[in-house]
């Protein structure tokens, strides 16, 4: 390479700016919220870049209920959208991520995980809302669970939010926490083409064939904006190939089982982890989030200490990277999982352990993040 | 970016005091000129309470040459206080070699007499008539401390960072701010050398943090 790189733009930024950045570099022209601590800065940098854009829309609802409303709306008439939120509004949006992933409807949601149940901690960190991410919606539905431990991070995984979202079309929740969310750091500012960007797949036949719930290669049925001359009728009721309410057994039982499908053929592609020093760990540490900071440099630590200690950073969350985790957890002596909750992912470490190696668990829920030592004296 | 950059292994910082002084506006121009101005790799994090003035208001950095995995602080190598309640909160946080600035205006007890102070309300107020610029004035005197920040850094930093009309204000702020720090303050702090054969220290701590388990 003869030619001279061009300086790349840099900024000093906060994790919730670096969202921001991510979703405007993935496409994003949509955002509605209702602000809430510590996500607020995801909204007022929104409010501040999105009209900025020649077709950007800013909204602030009148709640979080209305928000994911709007959101899937302008996803469904073929915006990339995405709002953002915390553990209280995160609550109140539950009944909506279900309606998106049962009409398919890709969005991204950020919760910004704070401490406590209820109103909690508002200025603290917590990572209380992991099963509610999987589960918090009612009935068998399939959703993406993702992370970010750093600022770079925050913004590389909302770019990967919002491609996954809009692959398989299904509803993506990337969930940070309030020290993610709230520190600074170097992040350089993506260009044009710094990131591969999938939008969803469109509709190629006559919208007199177009079938919009109809089984394809890849069990992702292409989706059309609407207004474009395709018309698809949406609702939250089971529904036929066309969309239409029904309740018959083997129309009902193929949408599950298509919407399932379309992410468990993919695990290889959407389970991401980050494997550090892993090759030859006799002790594990498996964390996410600001814990995965913490984990790193105490498995530094004990390597120095001579301690053959590693690290798995779990990027996706859920579907639960069980692959990647079996696999060490067969090596490994001694697997520690730190989380700023009662012990959330360590119940999916439980799980795929069957006996393999000892599981330990370090939980921490008075708002402050587990320190490296708490972490070291674990595994030392 | 420079290739004239001292190395440095986890330089742990903490500006704090009350809401309202501008702490966290401190932090991050610090952390904007170490971050985009010089070659280092910075975490800023932040502490503060639900109120808008007068609670406890703290700006932490982490300033390294290598990447840095634990984003806040552990012990810190410069405290600087604005509020006596900051220094009765964090000066225990301080290593042992490490600098406590306070403003001697607002601070009258410190915990040991090795510490340095300057009237940083003071010298905003009267010298500049701007009680405002108080946060602006210390980081001019911290960035005179610092062996590792160059003063136009953090100058351009706060000129990219402030609107035009309070912008000139803010410079004679910091430049008042490191003028009187290198009269009266003395020699930038020394820095620990990473590569002196060190690490000692580290695991050291190290053992102080688990005892305190």
């Amino acid at each position: 390479m003869s030619q001279v790189r061009k300086k790349r733009r840099e900024a000093f930024l906060l994790g919730n700016e670096a969202v921001v950045e991510g979703a405007l570099a993935a496409g994003c022209t949509f955002y509605a919220g209702y602000p809430i601590t510590p996500s607020t800065e995801i909204m007022e940098t929104m409010a501040r870049r999105l009209p900025q854009l020649p077709d950007g829309v800013f909204l602030q609802m009148e709640d979080e209920i209305a928000s994911m409303g709007a959101v899937i709306g302008a996803s469904l008439a073929g915006r990339k959208a995405m709002t953002a939120t915390s553990g209280p509004g995160f609550s109140l949006m539950q009944e909506q991520i279900g309606y998106a992933a049962m009409t398919e409807t890709p969005l991204v949601l950020v919760d910004v995980m704070r401490g406590g149940a209820s109103t909690g901690l508002p200025t603290s960190p917590g990572q209380g809302d992991v099963q509610q991410a999987r589960w918090g919606s009612h009935g068998d539905h399939p959703i993406l669970v993702l992370s970010a431990a750093d600022v770079p991070e925050c913004l590389e995984m909302t770019v990967t939010a919002f491609n996954f979202a809009e692959k398989y079309r299904t509803p993506v929740v990337l969930l940070l926490d309030e020290i993610t969310a709230h520190t600074r750091e170097k992040v350089s500012l993506p260009e044009p083409g710094d990131f591969e960007v999938f939008s969803r797949p469109v509709p190629t036949m006559p919208p007199e064939w177009y079938k919009p719930y109809e089984e394809t290669l890849r069990g992702v049925p292409p989706m059309p904006p609407l207004g474009t001359g395709y018309r698809f009728h949406v609702t939250g009721l089971s529904h036929d190939l066309l969309g239409f309410p029904t309740s018959r057994p083997e129309e009902v039982a193929a949408l599950v089982e298509r919407q399932f499908r379309k992410i468990d053929r993919f695990f290889h592609d959407v389970q991401l982890v980050e494997h550090v020093m892993t090759e030859d760990a006799e002790a594990l540490v498996i964390a996410y989030g600001c814990v995965a900071r913490s984990a790193r440099l105490a498995v530094r630590q004990a390597r120095e200490a001579g301690v053959r200690a590693g690290l798995l950073v779990l990027k996706t969350l859920f579907p639960f990277p069980r692959s990647h985790v079996e696999k060490l957890l067969r090596s490994c002596r001694l697997a520690v999982v730190p989380e700023l909750n009662v012990g959330q992912i360590s119940r999916e470490v439980k799980r795929v352990n069957e006996g393999y190696a000892a599981v330990r668990t370090i939980n921490r829920v008075d708002g402050q993040i587990i320190a490296p030592a708490q972490i070291l004296k674990e595994i030392a | 970016m420079n290739g004239h950059d001292m190395v440095l292994s986890r330089y742990e910082i903490r500006l704090s005091g009350l809401g309202g002084q501008g702490i966290l506006t401190m932090g991050r121009l610090l952390g904007q000129a170490l971050a985009l101005h010089h070659d280092y790799y910075v975490t800023q994090t932040q502490s503060y309470g639900p109120e808008a003035r007068g609670g406890a208001s703290r700006a932490d950095l982490v300033v390294s040459s290598e990447p840095i995995s634990y984003p806040k602080t552990e012990y810190l190598d410069l405290l600087v206080a604005l509020s006596q309640e900051a220094v009765g909160s964090y000066a225990h946080y301080l290593k042992p070699r490490g600098t406590l600035v306070v403003d001697t205006g607002l601070v009258r007890q410190t915990p040991s007499n090795v510490f340095l102070g300057l009237p940083f309300t003071a010298l905003a107020t009267d010298g500049l008539g701007v009680p405002q610029a108080t946060n602006v004035v210390a980081l001019g005197a911290v960035a005179w401390l610092l062996p590792f920040a160059r003063p136009e850094a953090v100058r351009k930093s706060l000129k990219a960072a402030l609107p035009d009309k309070i912008r000139a204000v803010n410079i004679k702020a910091f430049n008042l701010g490191y003028s009187e720090a290198k009269k009266r303050l003395g020699e930038p702090v020394a820095v620990p050398d990473p590569t002196a054969g060190g690490g000692d220290d580290e695991r050291m701590e190290l053992c102080n943090i688990m005892a305190d388990d």
